[in-house]
């Protein structure tokens, strides 16, 4: 085996480093990280709000699946294009760029973690939530890790960060019209099928409603999980190649 | 990425805490015991092992969350054929978890709702039943389920 081949391919020691320096940058932009997690407290209470005097039902499964991958897609869209001049710099001194977006979605991955435990901790705590609560985290925080990848991957195709920021709704929109919440499944054909099949937060919802339901079928929660990984790797995937194609 | 490290692993352990060992109202881990409302956690220690008593079909226990007096002339198996429109020898209860408690004003009320899931055993249908118990606290500061509106 090629270890070169591999090593060209991912870093693990630049991917350490550039965790390190990512984290330390987030951490010294204090006022910007807090804005960003103040998102979670203030969205949980507004669906608390919302939901006051009515019980936990499907809706409010795909809202904070919803509300997962809003927090993946806004905390990442600016991530890779705002560095561009630097990475693109860095690039001619031997940057690997699989280590270089690995370690954004590590880092972004901890704070779309931290968002989705508060998000969750107050929906449980004033709603109350059905099923193993365990699991039900797992699949939102797989619901923002996807929406993480997906606005990196935004963030690598556009010019600038108000591009990027701008087309976050074309992201996040389309989750909403092609779900079963907005218009039932029997009713979406062809390419309106395949558009819903396209949908993270369409497999964050099966997951949780199957969580959630009289007799879970696990095979379909870890089915459902593995398609919410395989579209943060795949958007991962393109977001690399994107990368290279426009040094 | 060593201070990367510990972030993930400290918030794992967070998580595993919240949504695996806490329930909504205490923390309990050992010896170590949290609690955030104490009636609220006595009400929902009671409800679940009220529950579990039922599940096992211990049905002299299950007569125990009531008030002395009502305890006298309570009949849980048919009280049980009431609520679930099931004979207590077709019950299998799977799964059960308290949905939201609700303590009134006075502190003295209290109502429960729960969510159980089960099994009739001579049709194989699955049954998912939200039922609401109710409580009392006597002048004892013990809260009783009261029989007539719940059980």
């Amino acid at each position: 085996m090629n270890f070169k081949i591999l090593k060209n391919t991912f870093d693990l020691r630049q991917m350490s480093i550039l965790s390190e320096r990512y984290l330390d940058i987030i951490l010294g932009d204090l006022k910007n990280t807090l804005i960003l997690f103040l998102q979670a407290p203030i969205i949980a209470t507004l669906i608390v709000l919302a939901w006051k005097n009515s019980d936990a039902d499907k809706t409010l499964y795909f809202v904070i699946c919803l509300t997962a991958v809003w927090f993946g897609c806004i905390n990442s869209c600016r991530e890779i294009v705002k560095e561009k001049s630097v990475y693109q710099r860095e690039v001619m001194v031997n940057l690997n760029i699989t280590s270089y977006v690995f370690s954004k979605i590590l880092v972004l991955g901890v704070l779309s973690f931290i968002q989705c435990l508060i998000l969750m901790i107050i929906v449980d705590q004033y709603i109350g939530l059905s099923g193993n609560k365990l699991l039900l985290f797992v699949s939102l925080f797989m619901c923002s890790l996807a929406g993480t990848a997906l606005g990196l991957l935004l963030s690598s195709l556009v010019g600038n960060e108000d591009k990027a920021v701008a087309l976050v709704p074309l992201l996040v929109i389309p989750q909403i019209l092609f779900s079963e919440i907005l218009i039932p499944t029997d009713l979406h054909q062809g390419i309106t099928l395949w558009m819903e099949k396209m949908m993270i937060v369409k497999w964050g919802y099966e997951g949780m409603k199957q969580i959630t339901c009289s007799t879970p079928d696990y095979v379909i929660i870890f089915q459902d999980l593995s398609l919410l990984l395989i579209f943060t790797i795949i958007f991962q995937i393109i977001s690399i190649i994107a990368m290279k194609l426009s040094r | 990425m060593k201070k990367l490290i510990i972030i993930i692993v400290l918030l794992i352990i967070i998580t595993i805490l919240v949504f695996g060992v806490a329930s909504r109202y205490s923390l309990k881990l050992g010896n170590l015991n949290i609690v955030l409302n104490k009636d609220k956690d006595i009400l929902a220690e009671k409800i679940i092992d009220f529950l579990e008593d039922i599940e096992f079909k211990d049905f002299k226990k299950a007569a125990t969350y009531h008030t002395p007096e009502d305890q006298k002339h309570v009949n849980i198996p048919k009280l049980i054929e009431e609520k679930f429109f099931v004979k207590p020898e077709f019950l299998d209860i799977t799964k059960y978890e308290v949905k939201e408690i609700e303590i009134d004003r006075s502190g003295k009320r209290a109502k429960v709702k729960t969510r159980t899931i089960f099994k009739v055993l001579n049709t194989g249908k699955i049954k998912d039943l939200e039922i609401i118990f109710y409580f009392q606290k006597n002048d004892d500061g013990k809260w009783y389920m009261q029989l007539k509106s719940s059980l």
